[in-house]
């Protein structure tokens, strides 16, 4: 038989502090760990009545929302199911790709199906967007979005978000499965990341007027 | 914010200030519902010619995620003289047309957008329907840092 081990206590930001070179890239936090908890906690209780006696999919997309999935489910108390799936995103890898597509589809049929759309961050909108036109097409009861965080100043266009965790400005933010080029998302709150770790991106000077 | 209201003046500088028109003769329509004026379109295979690179940048990125969009397909007469005459007028860069929205990608200083919002502002005023969201610099450096639109150019430059 093991040795029973202590459990682990939860960590504070300042414990985190003290060894993580990841928290050294971090300029401010923004939402302490406690401060996702209780409001994951609160998303989780709201859609158990909302969805009591529906059986809901809840479609995560990958790879953002793995921890705030995991945590949304358990704080769920009525019967669902969970699907994934993961599209390719605009970047120096993809550009040259042509267009969006599906890296890994649903493995369920949504036909008939009440199913919540789950998103750790939306911002332009433009991912979104393109992932619930698809969905929609699959002829699902019911399809809504339920996303973690929220920018809507950097929104494009109008998009209808039924359950909002946190409305954020529009800073560069990383943690609770959010990244910056693959690193951060373990740390388990959400701060602003530094300037000088983020590549520059600066806009080009006006060739033309 | 320069809107064309008798602001308060310090002293001594009356009249170092050009003669401006009263808001109301600037600003009135000739009808009351004015009526946006179509861009002729590009001939097919004109390539379109942006004018700065992030709009171009942009433009890659909605045709990534497969949303039709037109460039600078309408203007918007914002004020006339008093002969009807238009003498401002708003061309937003962008018109997504399945969102029906048009986007301005700003690319100037924060500073020297004051222009820009009152040129949005009056847009809304006179064509309430119009959907139209202004992205300011601080925006579209969002967008090349999510994207990371530009990073082929440091790459070609260190080259």
């Amino acid at each position: 038989m093991s040795e029973k081990t202590e459990p682990l206590l939860p960590r504070s930001v300042d414990s985190i502090n003290d060894n993580s070179a990841l928290v050294n890239d971090i300029a401010e936090v923004l939402i302490t760990e406690e401060e996702i908890q209780a409001r994951v906690a609160e998303l989780g209780a709201q859609i158990s009545v909302d969805y009591a006696g529906l059986n809901p999919l809840l479609v995560g997309v990958l790879r953002g929302v793995f921890i705030f999935m995991a945590d949304l489910v358990r704080s769920i108390t009525i019967p669902i199911s969970v699907d994934f799936i993961s599209i390719t995103r605009y970047g120096p890898s993809t550009r040259t790709q042509g267009v969006v597509r599906f890296t890994k589809d649903l493995e369920t049929s949504i036909q008939g199906r009440h199913v919540l759309f789950v998103e750790d961050v939306i911002d332009t909108g433009l991912s979104l967007r393109y992932m619930l036109r698809s969905l929609e097409t699959r002829e699902p009861a019911n399809l809504r979005v339920c996303a973690l965080f929220n920018k809507p100043r950097a929104r494009l266009f109008d998009l209808d978000i039924a359950y909002t965790g946190f409305v954020l400005p529009d800073k560069f933010i990383v943690g609770y499965g959010l990244d910056y080029d693959e690193r951060y998302r373990n740390l388990p709150f959400v701060g602003v990341l530094k300037e000088e770790a983020i590549t520059e991106q600066r806009l080009p000077v006006r060739t033309q007027t | 914010m320069d809107d064309g209201s008798n602001s308060t003046r310090k002293p001594g500088t009356e009249r170092t200030r050009p003669i401006r028109h009263k808001p109301a003769d600037r600003r009135r329509p000739p009808s009351p519902r004015p009526e946006p004026i179509p861009n002729p379109k590009r001939p097919n295979g004109d390539p379109i010619r942006f004018s700065h690179p992030a709009e171009e940048a942009f433009a890659k990125v909605l045709d990534f995620y497969q949303i039709a969009w037109e460039y600078e397909p309408t203007t918007f007469p914002l004020e006339w003289d008093k002969e009807g005459r238009v003498i401002a007028a708003f061309s937003p860069d962008f018109y997504l047309v399945p969102e029906d929205t048009y986007i301005e990608l700003t690319t100037m200083k924060q500073s020297l957008v004051t222009k820009k919002n009152r040129k949005l502002r009056l847009l809304h005023e006179l064509y309430p329907d119009v959907k139209c969201k202004l992205m300011y610099r601080k925006d579209v450096e969002s967008l090349a840092v999510k994207y990371r639109l530009f990073e082929h150019r440091e790459r070609e430059k260190d080259e």
